[in-house]
């Protein structure tokens, strides 16, 4: 990478990739590719969406899709809008974290509907519900369940004044669900005293069977 | 710093490319790192928490800059912020570990002597390499694990054979701005490449006793 203006150049003048190569004992590579021959992946994609202009104090109720098979997970992250923010966008301010963070921005009567059907059996209204129902659990160690095994960095303390995600998690369906699309609406409040705007992320499953030995894509 | 990224897999796309990825997996790390994730690999990765409580908000002239701020990253000189407004977090933590990390000249204090700049730029160590009253220079290197990008690489098993092709977008803007004795302007920046600005402006606010900034008072 070279500076535009001064010209400097840093000493490493491109990327480079490193990846993990193991030498297998050739007893244990005839087991490894004789006990299953072929592996399936299972893993999330992502699609992502924006909702610009809502007021302060208004409801929304957006439809983010018509319709996602598999879905895993809905994010919302709500931002203040370029109005709000001095007329800047906040992704591109350099005084905020936005981007990194989220804009510290509450919602109220938050809901995510999956085929018209409420995700949360009550609207979140407090932080309290936002966070501990919904929030605290995503992305940990068995759900951050085992006591003295946990991890992630969001305490209701960084929720509460700043790590605003409105978060649900859609993974669990019955087998005669699975591979059905499903419509992804939210709604809400804007409980903040500005303009803001709302991105969403919508997690899904996709998954592949792969010869681990030819290293061809099966299915 | 990574606005998107796509893979293939023997040709064919397996993972598709997303705006603001940066937003998502910023997510995802605040959410499933722990504790000692960032210990271990926070200062490689340039991963620090942003202090949640260190925001502020302006719309008129600020030393901090205006909109939403995050960027006071010098605690408050002596004294306790607990005794005057109860808010405990006045200086973002996050902010200031990062810039540890990035901004330590390295050839101060006599270091030059020992190790010499030109040796740090031979072991790839991200620095400030220059400053002088016009212009400051940094080198900063990015490691990315392929992991925290997208999920594939979490769960793809030991295979051999198989040919991959990513496409990575970076966010790269610029800006430009002319501080004043009271006020960090409204400025955004430019975007060259993506959608985020990926550089924070510290504050020109000086320090107190009881109050955070970014400059010795």
């Amino acid at each position: 990478m070279k500076s535009r203006q001064s010209g400097h150049q840093t000493s490493l003048t491109s990327c480079r990739l490193y990846a993990p190569l193991y030498k297998f004992n050739p007893l244990a590579e005839q087991r490894y590719l004789s006990l299953a021959p072929t592996k399936r992946v299972e893993y999330e994609d992502v699609f992502q969406y924006q909702f610009n202009g809502v007021n302060a104090g208004d409801t929304f109720n957006f439809l983010v899709s018509n319709g996602i098979a598999d879905i895993q997970s809905v994010l919302v992250v709500p931002f203040l809008s370029s109005s709000a923010n001095d007329g800047m966008n906040p992704f591109l301010s350099p005084y905020s974290t936005a981007g990194a963070t989220p804009d510290p921005v509450p919602l109220q009567q938050f809901n995510i509907l999956l085929s018209g059907v409420n995700l949360f059996l009550e609207n979140s209204e407090y932080d309290f519900q936002a966070f501990s129902h919904h929030l605290a659990s995503s992305n940990q160690l068995n759900g951050g369940l085992t006591t003295g095994l946990g991890s992630g960095l969001i305490g209701k303390f960084e929720f509460e004044n700043l790590y605003r995600y409105y978060y649900g998690n859609a993974s669990r369906s019955l087998p005669s669900e699975e591979g059905v699309s499903r419509s992804v609406q939210i709604v809400g409040k804007n409980a903040s005293a500005q303009q803001i705007s709302l991105m969403v992320f919508v997690a899904f499953k996709r998954s592949m069977t792969i010869d681990i030995q030819t290293g061809a894509r099966v299915m | 710093m990574i606005n998107s990224m796509s893979v293939e897999f023997n040709n064919q796309t397996i993972v598709q490319q997303t705006p603001f990825l940066n937003v998502f997996r910023s997510f995802k790390a605040h959410t499933s790192f722990s504790e000692r994730d960032v210990i271990n690999h926070g200062n490689e990765l340039g991963y620090a928490l942003d202090t949640a409580s260190s925001w502020g908000y302006s719309t008129s002239n600020n030393l901090s800059g205006r909109g939403v701020y995050n960027n006071e990253f010098a605690p408050p000189t002596s004294g306790s912020a607990l005794s005057t407004n109860w808010d405990l977090g006045s200086h973002n933590e996050g902010l200031r570990k990062r810039m540890e990390i990035t901004n330590k000249l390295s050839s101060g204090k006599g270091k030059s002597g020992v190790v010499a700049e030109a040796t740090r730029g031979l072991l790839y160590q991200s620095r400030c390499v220059s400053k002088s009253p016009t212009q400051i220079v940094w080198e900063v290197y990015a490691k990315l694990r392929l992991k925290d990008l997208t999920d594939y690489f979490e769960k793809v098993p030991l295979l051999k054979g198989s040919t991959m092709r990513f496409l990575i977008n970076t966010n790269q803007a610029e800006v430009s701005f002319t501080p004043t004795a009271s006020n960090l302007p409204a400025v955004q920046a430019s975007v060259l490449s993506g959608n985020t600005f990926p550089l924070m402006l510290t504050s020109q606010k000086a320090t107190s006793a009881t109050a955070s900034g970014g400059v010795s008072s």
